[in-house]
């Protein structure tokens, strides 16, 4: 289909005095989406399935909280250099999230895609399960994608252990797309011409909840 | 005017700031047009066909978010620009998990004092993102 593309379609301004303070402002957006009757997602996840993951670009838009405290505990102002990149610190914290809306819908349309997940606050560990059948879970190698230098700052400035970390930061994947094994490497290599740094991170296994080995690095 | 009387400007709320945001960014709705979309901004809603868009017998998913505390960090250092994008794609990432295509958004934004640069550089950032998010 052709001109496919999201509608900004309406808005509300609110000027609203003694409500913020000077200068600040809040944000909200409602998006509504669709998709034909029995195309809904997840479908047919099972043991063995393949978890594919995509890089994030930076914290995206969940953990803040924790990341001001950090800042605040390594004395360093958003105008100070980014121990970690040749900006400052705020401009490097503030990379828009990623968007991947067209390349999980290639994705989707090509075949074999059973559920993905949007990794956001509650990190791997919380969001990856909401799309898993109740008695699964999923094994993970940290091992097998590397901890994006802002995430190693923010272990180490802040004295984070690596549990919290992961169900707090996306720890560098955005988005995880649990695939039929034999998908997997045709799928794959779809999301690269897409533009996307793609991890194969581990598999759909029995048992509840998401089990990792090897560290975050 | 009354000499003792009192506007709602007086008060703090500055409706030809209102109007003059939304005449900055009506531009920058408008470039994200796309097939279904009924009408222009300032209607009371907004409306969206979705047979236009190609659907027959479609399922509606809608999400909503925001972007938390990062705007801490966008509001104190002045770089408001990627906001837009943050706010779209948390809110777009979500629907494309349930297997959606999506199709329109809206924005609210809260203020106590209404800048119309700052809330125009906000709103046309939303609709870069939007543009962004486009499947085409």
């Amino acid at each position: 289909m052709q001109g496919r593309r999201l509608r900004l379609i309406g808005g509300e301004t609110a000027e609203m005095p003694g409500m913020y303070h000077d200068g600040d402002f809040d944000l909200a957006g409602f998006a509504v989406g669709a998709m034909n009757r029995g195309a809904a997602l997840p479908a047919g996840v099972g043991q063995g399935d393949v978890l594919l993951g995509l890089a994030s670009d930076g914290v995206h838009s969940n953990g803040y909280s924790l990341v001001r405290k950090v800042a605040e505990r390594a004395g360093l102002a958003w105008s100070d250099a980014a121990p970690f990149a040749d900006t400052t610190l705020g401009e490097a914290l503030l990379t828009p999230t990623r968007l991947y809306v067209k390349p999980a819908l290639a994705a989707i349309r090509a075949g074999g895609v059973h559920a993905l997940a949007h990794i956001t606050g509650g990190g791997l560990t919380e969001n990856l399960p909401r799309v898993l059948p109740k008695d699964m879970g999923a094994d993970i190698d940290l091992g097998s994608w590397p901890l994006p230098p802002v995430f190693g700052w923010l272990a180490q400035a802040g004295g984070i252990d690596m549990s919290e970390m992961l169900k707090t930061f996306n720890s560098g994947i955005g988005m995880i797309l649990v695939v039929s094994a034999d998908r997997a490497d045709a799928l794959t290599d779809l999301l690269a011409q897409q533009g996307e740094a793609v991890h194969r991170l581990g598999t759909v296994t029995p048992g509840a909840g998401v089990r990792y080995s090897g560290t975050l690095a | 005017m009354t000499q003792n009387g009192i506007s709602y400007r007086d008060a703090g709320v500055d409706i030809d700031a209102g109007n003059a945001l939304v005449e900055r960014i009506k531009p920058a709705a408008a470039a994200t047009q796309r097939p279904g979309v009924m009408d222009a901004l300032g209607g009371f809603g907004a409306l969206f066909d979705l047979k236009a868009a190609g659907y027959d017998d479609p399922i509606l998913v809608a999400a909503t978010d925001g972007v938390g505390t990062k705007l801490r960090i966008g509001i104190d250092t002045g770089h408001l620009d990627g906001l837009g994008q943050d706010l779209v794609a948390m809110c777009v990432n979500d629907l494309v998990c349930q297997g959606a295509e999506p199709l329109f958004f809206l924005d609210y934004f809260a203020t106590g004092k209404l800048s119309v640069d700052e809330g125009a550089r906000v709103v046309e950032g939303i609709a870069r993102g939007c543009k962004a998010a486009g499947c085409a």
